[in-house]
């Protein structure tokens, strides 16, 4: 064998490992940390989680539950203001199947809203830090109230209140938010 | 106004063009029994009862605050509300929660009235003659337009659309001015009977409306059913010479709805925006095409304004419907109950199984209670025996229902797609455009629902964007919160680690200084306690 040919051969065998190598690279599972596809599908997860912020899922937050079903691969049922459309939503998405809510989390539950007896509140504050959505006013030692436009009927309120003056009630049906009866 | 003149000559002189065609609808009968006993008894005057309930909504159904107090004497024509007015003279008893007419008979807050004894009477309209009317127009259209706000103008065709807003939402002019004399619905009469009963008011109303809006030409579109009220309306229109062509229409359902008789007098189908977007595609309207279109009715209100500053506080209702015993066409004050208009007239139901409907036997709804008032959407009422429903068969896929959609919509797959609460392709196949006239019920011979079908599905599309944007606005707050108490602790770290910094920095002898000094302060405090 000459020279000029075993050199050749050299030659070609590294730049063969090193396609090789560039491909094992190429192939390896992408670090998800910050790679904006999974980014984009979090942001889709959230959007159709219900904002409600109640954290029955176990996470602090909808945003969080959303990460965590991407990033974590927790399942999609454990939403229980979501309830079946939600499921069904997410499956759509992620391509999987639609499972039964899973009751561990919660029961789906009618719209509700938060109202404050306000006679018998004493202004201690407790249940304006546990709002997630901000949607309690009012100030040390005064009345607070819930603006019920905001309030999500998360409950998180409830436990906080010192002297249980805090209920949920299904919101009056306003003429905007009426609608028709499903046909039989 | 000499220009006016001249261009008024050149104007009249135009022969009417013959209507256009629209796709679908119905031939149906409209032999309208309310306009049976029209020649006995005309329009009745209703008196007036004893309480009126004026609901605090606006056209968009959303609740508006009012302007009175309880125990305030109001007087007839008074604003209340903004965009509302009394419609008598009488004290504002209380405001609260009231039954309003509603398919789900929900209540509103509303204002309630109770009348004075000595109000003033409905005289009928004077008829001044055609020169003293034309000065009397000219005036008032010199006028800014916001006068009409006092007139409380509202559509009178069903849907109650502020005709101030109408007008002025025309920014580019107004070319054609429809007004719409077709009322197709079968046992709805007011129109026609108002058209019987006072042509010259009609005629006067529609003359200052070409006034006040300046347009290039208006169209008076009367069906060819209605050719008494034809002729009575053409007369008054040339003896006061008004710059105004009657069409006559061909009588198919819906014809009278906006979008349908745009299309049968001008030949143009009001174009989609965004037509290639599913989720933004919406109809134009017509003011963005220089169209208005605007009731018989109210333009007879708006020469009531003309001729003695009196606002829209009551309109005309047609009885009628199979168990209503005297059918007949009633003047009503709005807030007036429905039961009253019932007992007044002769008509209270005499059995329990007698439905009463409000709006026409297509487009209207059974009533929850009689205690809700009559207001300027409500056409008709209707006295319906007992419904047996028919149940649905499976679909035949005949396409009946494609052929009379005036929408040209696909009834068969919307009902599809509604039934399985598939929302975006119901959007897709423009389910918001139905004018839920009932044409493709009517004709399915399956009886399948469709138009309630498609009524729940706009309403429940409208309610889950709602929730969707309220939740986007939750998550926003919830952001929000995050951040700011994401910023707090940064703070209180900050302060911690400051006070931390702070102490080492001391040096050694100052902090055993400020010790020693403690120590003397607490011994002079025991030293002088003990004294
Ligand atoms: S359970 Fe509550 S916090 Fe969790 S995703 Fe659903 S609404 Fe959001
Ligand atoms: S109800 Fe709607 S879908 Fe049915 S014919 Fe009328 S416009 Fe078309
Ligand atoms: S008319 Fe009725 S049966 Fe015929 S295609 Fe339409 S929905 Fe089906």
């Amino acid at each position: 064998m000459t020279l000029p040919a075993l050199v050749g051969l050299v030659v070609l065998l590294a730049a063969l490992v090193f396609i090789g190598a560039a491909l094992a690279r190429l192939s390896r599972p992408i670090n998800t940390e910050g790679h904006s596809g999974d980014e984009q599908l979090i942001e889709k997860v959230n959007n159709l989680l219900p904002q409600t912020q109640c954290a029955q899922c176990g996470h602090p937050g909808c945003r969080p539950y959303a990460y965590a079903i991407i990033k974590q691969r927790e399942p999609i049922n454990r939403c229980p203001p979501g309830g079946d459309r939600t499921i069904a939503d997410l499956a759509e998405l992620l391509g999987t199947t639609a499972l039964p809510l899973d009751s561990s989390c919660g029961e789906q539950k009618p719209i509700q809203v938060a109202i404050i007896d306000e006679s018998v509140c004493i202004g201690c504050t407790l249940c304006i830090h546990a709002c997630p959505v901000d949607a309690i006013v009012g100030a040390g030692k005064l009345m607070h109230t819930v603006i019920s436009d905001q309030c999500t009927g998360c409950e998180l309120c409830l436990p906080p209140c010192p002297v249980d003056c805090i209920d949920l009630v299904s919101p009056a049906t306003s003429t905007s938010d009426w609608q028709w009866p499903r046909p039989a | 106004m000499r220009v006016r003149n001249a261009w008024r000559k050149q104007f009249s002189a135009e022969k009417p063009r013959a209507p256009f065609s629209f796709h679908g609808g119905l031939k149906l009968d409209t032999s309208k029994r309310a306009l049976t006993r029209f020649n006995s008894t005309g329009i009745k005057e209703l008196p007036l009862p004893a309480k009126l309930v004026v609901p605090l909504i606006d056209y968009h159904k959303n609740n508006i605050e009012p302007l009175v107090n309880i125990q305030q004497t109001v007087s007839r024509g008074q604003i209340i509300a903004p965009g509302i007015i009394s419609p008598a003279y009488g004290t504002v008893s209380v405001i609260e929660p009231c039954e309003f007419i509603h398919p789900g008979g929900l209540s509103v807050n509303s204002v309630v009235i109770d009348t004075h004894a000595n109000n003033s009477e409905n005289p009928p309209v004077s008829i001044p003659s055609a020169k003293a009317a034309q000065a009397m127009i000219n005036s008032f259209a010199e006028q800014p337009i916001e006068t009409l706000e006092q007139a409380a103008l509202v559509g009178l065709g069903g849907a109650g659309f502020p005709t101030l807003h109408k007008i002025k939402s025309a920014n580019n002019g107004i070319h054609t001015l429809i007004i719409n004399a077709a009322e197709c619905e079968p046992e709805i009469a007011c129109d026609e009977a108002l058209m019987l009963a006072e042509p010259e008011a009609i005629a006067l109303g529609i003359e200052t409306l070409v006034q006040l809006t300046q347009c290039q030409q208006c169209i008076i579109a009367i069906e060819d059913s209605k050719p008494l009220a034809q002729q009575q309306l053409s007369e008054a229109i040339n003896t006061f010479d008004v710059n105004a062509a009657i069409m006559t229409i061909p009588t198919r359902y819906p014809t009278g709805a906006e979008t349908t008789l745009i299309e049968v007098v001008t030949g143009k189908r009001l174009a989609y925006r965004n037509a290639n977007s599913p989720t933004t595609k919406s109809q134009t309207t017509p003011s963005e095409h220089g169209i208005v279109c605007i009731n018989i009715g109210t333009a007879h209100a708006l020469w009531q304004m003309v001729e003695r500053n009196q606002a829209l506080d009551s309109r005309v209702v047609s009885l009628g419907g199979s168990n209503m015993r005297n059918p007949c066409n009633v003047r009503v004050r709005f807030g007036t109950p429905v039961n009253f208009v019932l007992s007044a007239t002769d008509n209270t139901p005499d059995n329990a199984h007698t439905r009463i409907r409000a709006g026409g036997p297509l487009s209207g709804f059974d009533l929850h209670s009689l205690n809700a008032p009559i207001t300027a959407n409500t056409n008709c009422i209707l006295a319906e025996a007992a419904f047996i429903e028919t149940p649905a068969q499976p679909c035949i896929r005949c396409g009946q229902c494609a052929d009379v959609c005036p929408v040209k919509l696909l009834p068969q797959q919307l009902h599809w797609y509604a039934q399985s609460e598939d929302h975006d392709k119901c959007a897709q196949l423009n389910l918001a455009a139905c004018i839920e006239c009932g044409c493709c019920d009517l004709v399915c011979p399956a009886s399948i629902k469709l138009t309630e079908t498609f009524r729940y599905a706009k309403s429940t599309a409208r309610f889950l964007s709602e929730q969707n944007q309220k939740a986007d606005e939750a998550e926003q707050r919830f952001k929000n919160r995050e951040e700011r108490l994401k910023q707090r602790e940064a703070d209180r770290k900050a302060a911690i680690e400051k006070r931390k910094q702070a102490v080492k920095s001391q040096d050694k002898k100052t902090n055993t200084d400020r010790i020693k000094a403690a120590l003397e302060r607490a011994r002079t405090k025991q030293k002088s306690s003990k004294d």
